[in-house]
């Protein structure tokens, strides 16, 4: 063992030593107030607002079988439209369904981007931009203003 | 959640079991995050999540160290969220990931044994000064070498840090804790004794 790793045991025995003999800190007297302010006020919300594990159980069992209605449906109605986009007049497979549904979809969105004057799609994307950076620079400056100076004001006690 | 004025009884209970064990949270809670306030939140947050669970913990021998564990976990989470939140508009101090060797090596001899008088109430307010002024990170590795007693490995995997990192932030800890211990009086000078 050389006299760096000598010199680090050593110092982590007394940091250790240091800490380790430090009684707890006393909670603030409001904790438990606040513990059972914060109690009354999820007490009082209803069901429904609250977790999912804390919903009835019938709530749960029926929002269960809704979501999978739902997507058996999602999976049926999405065979149905690929076939109606005439593409299973054979037998399809599911890729053949896929694609089906992709080119569907690229054609409709060409055919809505189409009807945009252009002009209002640069303008669109010029504002959206524009935002973007405001709403960047209006954070970094609450941040400045608000964090960073306060932060510099608690640290030089 | 049931309602808590309709139970009067477990109320009780739960009070006397958010007072046996509300020191050792609030204290893990601002061990590691070096501020009062967010401790006093974080710890709300337990105590709310163990009426959640207290029909398992009443009575349970390992509540306490559910507890802890909880807040341990809130508290990294806090500072994680806080930090990814804030990275991108600050000037932090370059980032020390993988690097080097711990820092500056000792520039004062180490003395052996720190002594008795430290675990009074009053060192005990000084130390924790201290620690409230070392950064987050190094804050944090070191709280949950020292007193959580976890390993380099856990801490690592705790914090989502590189080994090297963690190593290296405890040794940078331990080297900055001592000159902060002896601008408070019980550094060098006193242990030299």
């Amino acid at each position: 063992m050389n006299e760096r790793d000598e010199t680090d045991l050593k110092l982590e025995r007394l940091v250790d030593q240091a800490l380790r003999g430090q009684p707890l800190r006393r909670a603030p007297s409001t904790l438990e107030s606040k513990v059972f302010e914060e109690l009354a006020r999820q007490a009082a919300l209803p069901w429904w607002k609250r977790s999912f594990m804390q919903w009835p159980k019938a709530a749960r069992a029926l929002l269960l079988g809704v979501c999978t209605a739902l997507g058996a449906l999602t999976i049926v109605g999405g065979s149905r439209i690929a076939v109606g986009f005439g593409t299973a007049l054979r037998p399809a497979s599911e890729l053949d369904r896929a694609q089906a549904l992709l080119s569907a979809a690229r054609d409709l969105f060409a055919t809505l981007v189409g009807t945009i004057p252009p002009m209002w799609i640069y303008q669109g994307l010029a504002l959206a931009a524009g935002l973007y950076v405001a709403l960047f620079a209006l954070a970094a400056a609450g941040y400045r203003t608000l964090y960073l100076e306060a932060s510099m004001a608690g640290g030089s006690r | 959640m049931q309602n808590p004025s309709t139970e009067p009884a477990r109320l009780a209970e739960f009070t006397t079991f958010m007072r046996a064990y509300k020191d050792m949270v609030f204290s893990t809670a601002t061990r590691l995050l070096g501020n009062d306030a967010q401790a006093e939140d974080i710890s709300q947050e337990v105590f709310v999540r163990a009426y959640a669970h207290f029909d398992e913990l009443r009575g349970s021998p390992t509540s306490g160290g559910w507890l802890k564990t909880v807040a341990t976990n809130l508290a990294i989470n806090h500072l994680q969220r806080y930090r990814r939140r804030w990275r991108l508009f600050s000037q932090m101090e370059p980032a020390q990931e993988d690097g080097g060797d711990g820092g500056a090596g000792l520039e004062f001899p180490v003395p052996d044994s720190m002594p008795a008088e430290l675990d009074t109430e009053q060192h005990r307010a000084l130390i924790e000064d201290a620690l409230r002024e070392l950064p987050a990170d190094q804050r944090t590795a070191l709280v949950l070498y020292h007193f959580e007693d976890l390993s380099y490995q856990e801490i690592a995997a705790r914090l989502g840090a590189s080994l090297a990192k963690v190593k290296t932030d405890i040794r940078r800890a331990r080297l900055g804790l001592l000159p902060l211990l002896e601008a408070r009086g019980i550094g060098r000078a006193s242990l030299d004794h």
